[in-house]
Order: structure tokens, then sequence, then C-alpha cells
């Protein structure tokens, strides 16, 4: 056997060499390259990494301002986690004004839904009730000023006569908007 | 310029000068003057005749795998000396002429490592197919050599073959053969030039060596073990290298991580937030005011119009009633700054004295105002 592998040594030589090459020199180098690409992305990434903990102040500054901003804007919207809260309590109020305005409320109906963003839900409401000028000005005005809001986006005063004449009935009917924020619930 | 008589110098090969020498008892190298004694023992060496033999054999009906297994095998029975074949197709007997070269013990035991050459077929290379009948003054004395139809004869001058007439007539040379006589330096300006020019791919035709003293195994080896070495060092100090750059990044990054994610989350809930802040805003001012309407209506009630219906939304109003004159109503109406434009909705019509009809009025957005 030693003899064997003394007489053949240079070719054993040889393939020794062809077999470190391929099986072992190729590997290690294509595990270089992956291992630079893989220390060049993360390299990258730390680079952001510092960049960002660079500005950590700043962001910190950032979010406690646009806190108190969503903050500021929570008295406008209703706070009502689902719809049937938000329903009896936004109709509530709108009845609340009507009544404080001295109208009588023929129909209060729900006529569309639609989201906005995750937690805000635009709603439409149709109020139709019957009142004097006194009424129908004082309604308006008190939906105007509420808050959460309560927006105007149509409405219709009609009678057979619709002045300022405080003896004067009208039938008057309002489309309302309404804003519910559900991920808040109301206290 | 120096480059040039570089490439001029590498051309003309005479940096070989210093690699061939000539032996004869000694070794003489070759010369612009002739043969000059020297001590070092170059890779190249023409071998002087006195110091092998020449024979020629014929093996007829013989094929040419079957004759370099012949030769092989002789090659391998004669172990202690230095021999070279070289074969030429005889097409008369449909075989091969074989001629073969044994260097002596001395040659053999002493310059095994170098290249030898014998002189005689150096002067063949010289003269090719020619008939001539030469005189050489050579270190060893006076050689005659004569070739003709592909064989060559050489012999000393000395006994006998006293003169080149008689060693022609004794290799049976024609007197047609061309006879030339060279002198010590002349035949060492031949030996050289035609070395020189001879074709480096037939070399080995030329030369006889014993591999294995003549070239070290080791360092052959050597010429691709070395830079496989290299190579291999090379590329796991690289993989160290990154190891060590991807381990200390990873460290790095994973110290980070928390800070990171909680700055992340920060920053994706100011994003939505903001959005939310400005969707909000939005939707809030979408809508305007609608009870500065009342106001144009009663500027209506005040040029005398009896209003039934009133209705709008933030765009514009609808007034529907009568007036006695509906155009007086209109004109006060349309001064308004509030309004872009009021107009008719429908015609006008008479109802007893007074007239009947339907506004429409636009209102104006604040850059109209």
């Amino acid at each position: 056997m030693k003899s064997e592998i003394i007489k053949y040594k240079h070719y054993l030589l040889l393939v020794a060499a062809l077999i470190i090459i391929n099986f072992v020199l190729e590997p290690l180098w294509q595990h270089a390259i992956d291992t630079q690409n893989k220390v060049q992305l993360m390299q990258k990434k730390a680079d952001k990494i510092a960049g960002l903990l660079s500005v950590k102040d700043g962001v910190d500054e950032q979010d406690q301002l646009m806190t108190s901003k969503r903050v500021s804007l929570q008295p406008y919207l209703f706070p009502a986690s689902s719809e049937s809260e938000f329903k009896l309590l936004a109709q509530g109020k709108v009845e609340s004004v009507l009544a404080d305005a001295n109208c009588n409320i023929d129909s209060i109906g729900w006529k569309s839904r639609s989201k906005i963003e995750q937690s805000l839900i635009r709603w439409t409401l149709e109020a139709r009730y019957k009142g004097n000028a006194e009424c129908a000005l004082k309604a308006v005005r008190a939906f105007e000023h509420q808050k959460p809001v309560i927006n105007i986006a149509e409405y219709s005063l009609a009678g057979s006569e619709v002045s300022g004449n405080k003896r004067n009935k009208m039938v008057i009917q309002l489309n309302l908007v309404m804003w519910q924020n559900a991920k808040e619930v109301s206290l | 310029m120096k480059i040039n008589n570089l490439i001029q110098q590498i051309k003309a090969k005479d940096w070989l000068r210093h690699h061939v020498a000539y032996f004869h008892e000694k070794l003489f190298s070759l010369t612009a003057n002739g043969f000059a004694e020297t001590e070092r023992v170059p890779k190249v060496i023409i071998i002087a005749r006195t110091y092998y033999t020449e024979s020629w054999q014929t093996y007829p009906s013989i094929s040419l795998k079957e004759l370099k297994a012949l030769l092989k095998l002789q090659q391998d029975a004669k172990q202690s000396c230095i021999i070279k074949k070289n074969y030429t197709k005889n097409e008369q007997q449909e075989g091969f002429d074989v001629k073969t070269i044994q260097f002596n013990e001395l040659i053999s035991a002493n310059y095994s490592q170098c290249f030898l050459i014998p002189e005689t077929d150096l002067i063949a290379q010289n003269y090719e197919n020619k008939s001539v009948a030469l005189e050489l003054t050579t270190p060893a004395g006076a050689l005659f050599y004569g070739q003709a139809e592909g064989k060559a004869h050489s012999t000393y001058k000395k006994g006998l073959v006293s003169s080149l007439n008689i060693f022609s007539l004794s290799v049976g040379l024609s007197d047609k053969a061309l006879r030339v006589e060279l002198d010590s330096s002349q035949y060492c300006e031949i030996l050289w030039t035609t070395l020189k020019n001879y074709p480096l791919s037939k070399i080995s035709k030329l030369v006889s060596s014993d591999f294995k003293k003549s070239v070290n195994t080791n360092m052959l080896h050597a010429t691709y073990w070395a830079p496989l070495i290299s190579a291999a060092l090379f590329i796991i100090i690289v993989n160290g290298y990154f190891m060590i750059q991807h381990s200390m990044l990873e460290k790095d990054l994973s110290e980070n991580t928390s800070e990171i994610n909680l700055l992340l989350s920060k920053k994706q809930s100011i994003d939505d937030t903001n959005s939310y802040v400005t969707d909000v805003s939005n939707e809030l001012t979408s809508m305007p005011r609608v009870l500065s309407n009342f106001q144009i209506v009663q500027e209506a009630i005040k040029a005398g119009m009896d209003i039934q219906q009133f209705r709008g939304d933030s765009n514009e109003i609808m007034l529907r009633g009568f007036a006695n004159s509906a155009s007086t109503v209109l004109s006060a109406i349309s001064e308004l700054p509030e309004l872009s434009s009021a107009q008719f909705n429908g015609p006008v019509r008479k109802s007893g004295k007074r007239d009947y009809f339907v506004m429409t009025l636009k209102l104006a957005t604040n850059n109209e105002k």
C-alpha cells in the first residue's frame, strides 16, 4: 500500500491540490463573498440605526406634539366604541338640542355611514321637525356650536310663510353630519 | 531606450550563452572568439562525440504504437546510462529507423541533471538534409562528419582515417557531397548559431536528459502548491476578517434592538397620529357654517319676498315664494357680497298681482369674497 502511494505520489499531490481548490477554497471564497455582502447590509442597517438614535429626542418631541394634537381633537368627536353606543349618544344630543329650542320632532333617522379612517366614522342623520322661526334659528345656532361637532350638510325650511314672525309654523328638515371616534369609549 | 535594448538582447538570445557549454574533459563556453574554458556547470551541455555512441537499427513491419512500447521497454532496461532514441519512418521496410545515442557513464553520472546535446545532432541540424563532408576542429581533436540520405557518420581523425577524402570514401559519400573544413572558432560559431536558431517547439528531439534528475519534482509541485497555499491563507484571513466584523455588527445591532423597536413603533405611531389628525381636521372643516345663510334670507324678506320654502347646503341656497316684483328682490339679493350669483330657477309666474318664482343663489367662496 505504502509503495503504491509512493509510486503515485505526484498524481496524488496534483489531485489533492485540485480537491482542495474545488471543495475547500472555492466554497470558502463564496462564503467570504456572502459574509461580505451580509456585513455591508448590516453596516447600512447599523448606520440607519445610528441615524435614528441621533434623532431620538426629536422623535419624542414629535410624539408628544402629535399626542397633544390628537387629544385636543377628541372633544369634537363622539367617543363611542360601538355603533349602538354612538347612535344613542348622538341622537340624544340632537333631541336635546331640538327640545331646548322648543321644536316638535317629527322624525329622526340615520341616513349614511362612511369609514374615513380606522377609528373615524362619519355619520349622517336626518332630523325632521316643526317649529317657528325662533325654533329654527335656535336649533341651527345650537347645532353649529355643539361640542362634539354637529355640522349641517343640508337644510330645508318650508311653510305658508317663512319669515321672522314667531307665529309662523314651519316644517324643517336638517341633514346633520357627526363623527364617531371608534377608539374611545364614552365616560 | 534601456527597455528597447533589453528587448533586443532578449530577442538576440545572447543571454543563452551563459547557459550553454561544450564538454570535452573540461567545460568550454561558446564565446564569440571560440571555445573558452569555464568552471561553471550550465544547464545545457553540448557533448563531444567521444562521450557517446551512435547506432542505427531498423524495425520493419511495426506500427508506431508498438515501436513506442518497445523503445520504452528498452529505456527501462538500461537505467544506468542516459539514452536518446530518435525514429524516422522507413517506407521501404514499412517500419521505422531508430537512431540510438547512448552517453557514457562519465556523462551520465556527472551531468545527469543537465540537458545534453550530442554535437553531431547539432551539426546535422545546421546542414539539414544536404550531402556534406565536414572536417571540424573541436576541443577533442579533428572530427570528420558526413551525412547523406538521412544517415550521418562521424569519427575522429586517427589511424587510417587521416583525411576527409578517406573518411568520405569509407562512409560511401559521393564526390558531389559538399566538403567543408572549419577551424575551432568557426565550429564554435556554427554550434552557437544552430542552437540559437533552433525552434523551441522541437527542442525535445535534440536534447536528452535524465528527467528525474534534471527536473526537481518538488519544485514543480511547488509551482502550484505555493500559490494554492497563499490563496488559502488569503481566503482564510478574509473570511476571518469578515466574520469578526459580522459578529461585531450583530452584537451592536442586538444591543440596540429593543430601543430601536420602541423608536420605530413611536415613529409609526407619529405617522398614524399625523394621518388621523389631518383626516379629522379636513373632515371637521369640510362643511362651512350655514347660520350666516339666514342673513341672506333676511335680506330677501326685507326686499319684499314672502318665502314659502328655503333650503340649501354649503354651496347654494334655493328660495321659493311670492313678491310684488321678483326683479326687485333679485337685484337686491344680487348685491350681497356673500353670493357669487343669483338667478331665477324657471319662469316667474303671475299669481294675481304678485310674482311667484324660485331663485337659486350661489354662495361665494372665501376667495370670491
